[in-house]
């Protein structure tokens, strides 16, 4: 018995390395392939580099991208990891703190990129010329405090999508102000049209509005440096008005909004407005080609898009155009220069053409077409007159995970577990835990 | 009124279990049929069978996750476990209920108090270490855990069934004079194969379906297992659910054919161990 | 020759232990205590260094009230799971004993959902939720208002009736077991002393069944306890914090609030809770089977 079973282990394990043998011998095969864009013998070495992001939709773009850099560059590998976006900050958390290399790192403006930056692990672009290739606005906008980490890929403008046909129907002009907005949901819901498509089912889309809000109502009304000042204990979020404010237009959203909205997830909410279920959507430009599969002649035709006017004053109304996705190098990287080249590469017209075609969001290269979509004509005339604002800066001045949270209790308000004096509080006592830490 | 009695407690039984088939095979039914229509027949009548049954979908799955290669790793990562699992906790279980002493006793207790710790507590600290002895994102490394995770429900079933073994088998080989490992493997093991048939079960049923490990140790597409590809499919294609659910499909039925050509080793098993732990 | 042979045994009984000792140190003994350590610190999971802070991590979870609220809602969860896994497990071993062909087919798709990974389960059910209900109402001519798993009051029990899904097999197999091991003769005793069939239920399967019920509870109780996979893929605590699990929180905490330390401390806490429940169900269905 006791042969039988060695014997019978011997064969697992034999079956086992040779499985593994095959699979090496795969990667190999791979690789070979993917390098063997150059039949010509190249004098430089093959440098390998590793790369992450977590865009699914950007994939094909990037790999387009990788291939036009491949033809100025046949030595330098990149192997792309797609990782998913809701686990993408722990992976990479993990992976920082076993001391991982990943030499080309995506991330998003803001938060993500200020956490990473801080701590050392994304190398520091600050004084590359490469980076005067990319629209001044974007890159002050992207910097964390003071230097830049990242290369600004796209810009991605939030505002509201809406269906001119329905408007054109009902003779709704575009609103320059927020009861005008109002006014226009309240009679579609009545009428039976969903005002907002609301995929709160999945919180982002309601943190991205809350957050919007508060910029467009707090800060931007008088008050630059709230996030500034309630860190250094002058103020609260309790003793500020204008949360109640933010809220309020939350309440008012979800009331004029679909019905269910906590069922309905963002991908379901993108059907309903594609199908003219709801009329309007607060959401950012990385919608476009979700629209247009969906619905190719609504995308061509009445889909149109005017900035959240927020209060009641028309000047106020300008749009949001605020960096999205981004480019890093490791820091710790050992082919740091060639990781750099990577980054240059994405700075140039030909990589923010791809870049456009394939992901149809506006590119943050200088002097890139805005043509891709014919809905961004409506837009067109802000950028021109310089009516833009990116939100980062403000919305980056509170660290940590506070829209999340405060996006949670925004719920419970909204489904009457909480008054707005709770929410309020409950978000200060939140700060005071995860900030003292 | 004897007749009618009998024929109430004869159907109603039959009610209920009939009622509660009905509603576990209901997602199943909906899956299924899911997987054989296209959005716009759902769209029509969602309860309906379809026209043709198409494959259309499941071909397209099958290419989109890349099936025979998770499929494969899948395979690897968990027969490869299954092995060293049952070769290293059916010899200490052998050893704790073989042994008087104290300290096995306690090693015992460590062991099973060891079902209690919550994965998250030692996540972080298991990562460090597979990546500074270069066991992530490599095939070994995440075998490595699952045979360390494996370690403490094993030898838990392990234990409890060598002591309902009578020792006079052992005994009698003693006096023939075999050594002690001869023991266990030609006289204890052959006995074991119950209780380990219900390990092989229910950790293949574990390992195969695992996710949160692979998540975090598997990321290099080439090694993904195939909880870890169908997530990233769903996360991508979420809108075409008729496509997805021919993803799930396929991702079922290896572990559903396992299940119906093993059913008896599991209830066997279950009977051996947990009656007797 | 005597004490030689038993030397010889203990020594290969050390040998044989020693494998999966090893593995066991190094994969849960060197972590747990290195995670105990974390939770002395204020790491945030990222940044390189971080500052020891003694208990302060311990003293601001238990002013926490979201943690309470995780707490809280795993306690119904459970409570819930192990109420009705238990009794819908027992009254489907009851009804499918005997060993028949109809019995076997019905006990296999009781079984059946056991087999599957949770995230597609969870996938499935959030799509059976979402669509599947609603279009069952429809053929009722009823209207459907939404999905439990975005209702506040609901959810909570829309995640009860996934895991019994998934769990009831398990739990009717183990009685099932338990049934057939008691013996015949019993029961025709009890019937020739004139006992129908619910009193030699309570007076003969239950007490008989003591083990098993132990064992029962005790699984489905961790189980459900610890609960994570099921929540973060279906509704990831929501809506708001309705279905914030102890595992949920945790990771949230942890991994989207960037508090490894606290997070650190919140994942022993939560070991102990678990070891306290599972000491007081040892002993209270030990002793119950003593007595019966």
């Amino acid at each position: 018995m006791k042969k039988k079973i060695l014997v019978l282990i011997l064969i697992v394990m034999v079956m086992v390395t040779s499985c593994i043998g095959c699979g090496k011998k795969n990667d190999e095969s791979v690789t070979s392939k993917k390098g063997d864009t150059t039949s010509n013998k190249e004098e430089q070495p093959k440098v390998t580099l590793k790369m992450t992001h977590f865009k699914a939709e950007a994939t094909e773009g990037i790999n387009k991208i990788i291939e036009a850099f491949n033809e100025e560059y046949p030595n330098i590998e990149i192997n792309v990891d797609l990782l998913e976006w809701g686990n993408y900050d722990t992976i990479l958390k993990t992976k920082f703190a076993s001391n991982e290399i990943i030499d080309i790192i995506c991330l998003k403006e803001g938060d993500l990129l200020n956490k990473y930056g801080k701590a050392g692990y994304l190398a520091d672009l600050t004084d590359k010329t490469f980076m005067d290739n990319i629209q001044d606005v974007a890159v002050k906008a992207s910097a964390t405090d003071g230097k830049n980490y990242a290369v600004p890929v796209d810009n991605s403008p939030i505002a509201v999508f809406y269906n001119k046909k329905i408007f054109k129907d009902k003779g709704f002009e575009i609103p320059k102000t927020y009861s005008e907005l109002m006014s226009i949901a309240k009679q579609l819901k009545e009428e039976g049209t969903a005002g907002f498509a609301l995929g709160y089912k999945d919180e982002w889309p309601l943190s991205m509005f809350q957050s919007r809000a508060a910029v467009d109502v707090l800060y931007l009304q008088g008050q630059p440096e709230w996030g500034k000042n309630y860190l250094d204990g002058k103020t609260t979020f309790a003793d500020t008005p204008e949360w109640k404010t933010v809220i309020a237009q939350c309440k008012d959203f979800y009331t004029y909004g679909n019905d269910d909205p906590l069922g309905v997830d963002y991908n379901k909410a993108l059907d309903m407005f594609a199908a003219g279920d709801a009329a309007m959507i607060f959401q950012g430009l990385w919608i476009l080609p979700e629209i247009e599969k969906r619905n190719p002649e609504f995308f061509n035709n009445d889909l149109g898009i005017f900035p959240y006017p927020a209060t009641e004053d028309p000047s106020d109304v300008k749009l949001e155009a605020t960096g999205d996705f981004v480019i890093a190098a490791g820091a710790e990287s050992t082919h740091l220069d060639e990781a750099m080249k990577f980054l240059e590469f994405m700075t140039t017209k030909e990589a923010a053409k791809i870049w456009t075609d394939n992901i149809k969001t506006i590119s943050a290269v200088k002097d890139s077409s805005l043509s891709f979509a014919p809905c961004l004509a409506d837009i067109e005339p802000y950028f021109n007159n310089g009516q833009i604002y990116d939100a980062q800066p403000y919305l980056s001045q509170l660290s940590g995970n506070w829209d999340g949270q405060i996006t949670k209790y925004i719920i419970e308000y909204l489904i009457d577990r909480k008054t707005v004096d709770e929410v309020l509080e409950a978000q200060d006592k939140f700060m005071q835990r995860t900030l003292n830490n | 009124m004897e007749g009618k009695r009998i024929h109430l407690s004869k159907i109603l039984p039959c009610i209920i279990t009939i009622i509660l088939a009905i509603v576990t095979i209901w997602p199943f039914y909906i899956t299924v049929l899911m997987a054989f229509k296209t959005p716009r027949e759902t769209f029509q009548s969602f309860y309906g069978l379809p026209k043709v049954f198409r494959l259309d979908n499941f071909i397209n799955a099958w290419k989109i996750t890349n099936f025979s290669l998770a499929f494969k790793n899948s395979f690897i990562v968990t027969m490869v476990s299954l092995v060293f699992i049952v070769l290293a906790t059916s010899m200490a279980g052998y050893a704790i209920a073989r042994s008087n002493k104290k300290f096995y006793n306690f090693i015992y207790v460590l062991f099973v108090s060891g079902m209690m710790v919550p994965f998250q507590v030692i996540m972080i600290p298991l990562y460090k270490m597979g990546r500074k002895f270069g066991l992530v994102n490599n095939r070994w490394g995440i075998i490595l855990i699952y045979i360390c995770l494996g370690v403490h429900l094993a030898v838990f079933l392990y234990t409890g069934f060598v002591k309902g073994i009578p020792k006079e088998l052992e005994e009698a080989a003693t006096i023939d004079g075999a050594s002690t490992p001869q023991i266990f493997f030609k006289v204890v093991f052959p006995l074991l194969k119950p209780i380990t048939m219900t390990i092989l079960v229910l950790d293949t049923m574990w390992i195969w379906n695992d996710f949160f490990l692979p998540l975090l140790f598997l990321q290099d597409t080439k090694i993904r297992t195939l909880p870890l590809t169908q997530f990233y499919f769903y996360g991508k294609y979420n809108t075409q659910m008729n496509l997805a659910f021919a993803a799930f499909i396929l991702a079922m039925i290896p572990i559903l054919i396992f299940y119906f050509a093993m059913q008896k080793y599991i209830v066997k098993g279950i009977v051996a161990g947990a009656v007797k732990g | 020759m005597g004490t030689s042979k038993k030397s010889s045994r203990q020594r290969w009984f050390f040998i044989f232990i020693l494998p999966s000792l090893f593995l066991f140190t190094i994969s849960i003994i060197i972590p747990v205590i290195q995670g105990f350590i974390l939770t002395l610190t204020n790491w945030d999971g990222i940044q390189k260094s971080y500052d020891f802070v003694g208990f302060k991590n311990y003293i601001t979870l238990f002013q926490d009230e979201l943690f309470y609220n995780a707490l809280i809602n795993t306690l119904k969860f459970t409570l819930g799971v192990a109420i009705f896994q238990n009794v819908f497990g027992l009254l489907l071993a009851v009804l499918l004993n005997k060993s028949s062909r109809v019995n076997n087919f019905f006990r296999t798709i009781f079984f059946m959902p056991a087999v599957l990974s949770v995230v597609l389960a969870g996938f499935i059910w959030t799509y059976v939720y979402s669509d599947g209900i609603p279009a069952l109402y429809d053929m009722l001519n009823l209207k459907f208002t939404s999905s439990p798993l975005g209702n506040p009051d609901m959810a909570m029990i829309a995640l009860i009736i996934i895991q019994l899904w998934l769990c009831t097999g398990t739990t009717m197999v183990i009685y099932i077991a338990g049934l057939q091991s008691i013996p015949e003769d019993i029961y025709e005793s009890a019937k020739v002393d004139g006992a129908n069939h619910l009193q030699s239920f309570f007076k003969i399967t239950l007490p008989m069944l003591g083990p098993a019920i132990t064992i029962n509870f005790v699984l489905v109780v961790k189980q459900a306890m610890m609960v994570f996979d099921l929540v973060f893929v279906t509704t990831s605590g929501g809506p708001g914090h309705c279905t914030d699990v102890l595992s949920t929180y945790l990771w949230e905490t942890t991994f989207t609030n960037n508090q490894a330390g606290y997070g650190s401390s919140m994942s022993f806490i939560f070991l102990l809770i678990l070891i306290i429940m599972a000491m007081l169900q040892l002993k209270f269905f030990r002793k119950r089977e003593v007595e019966m």
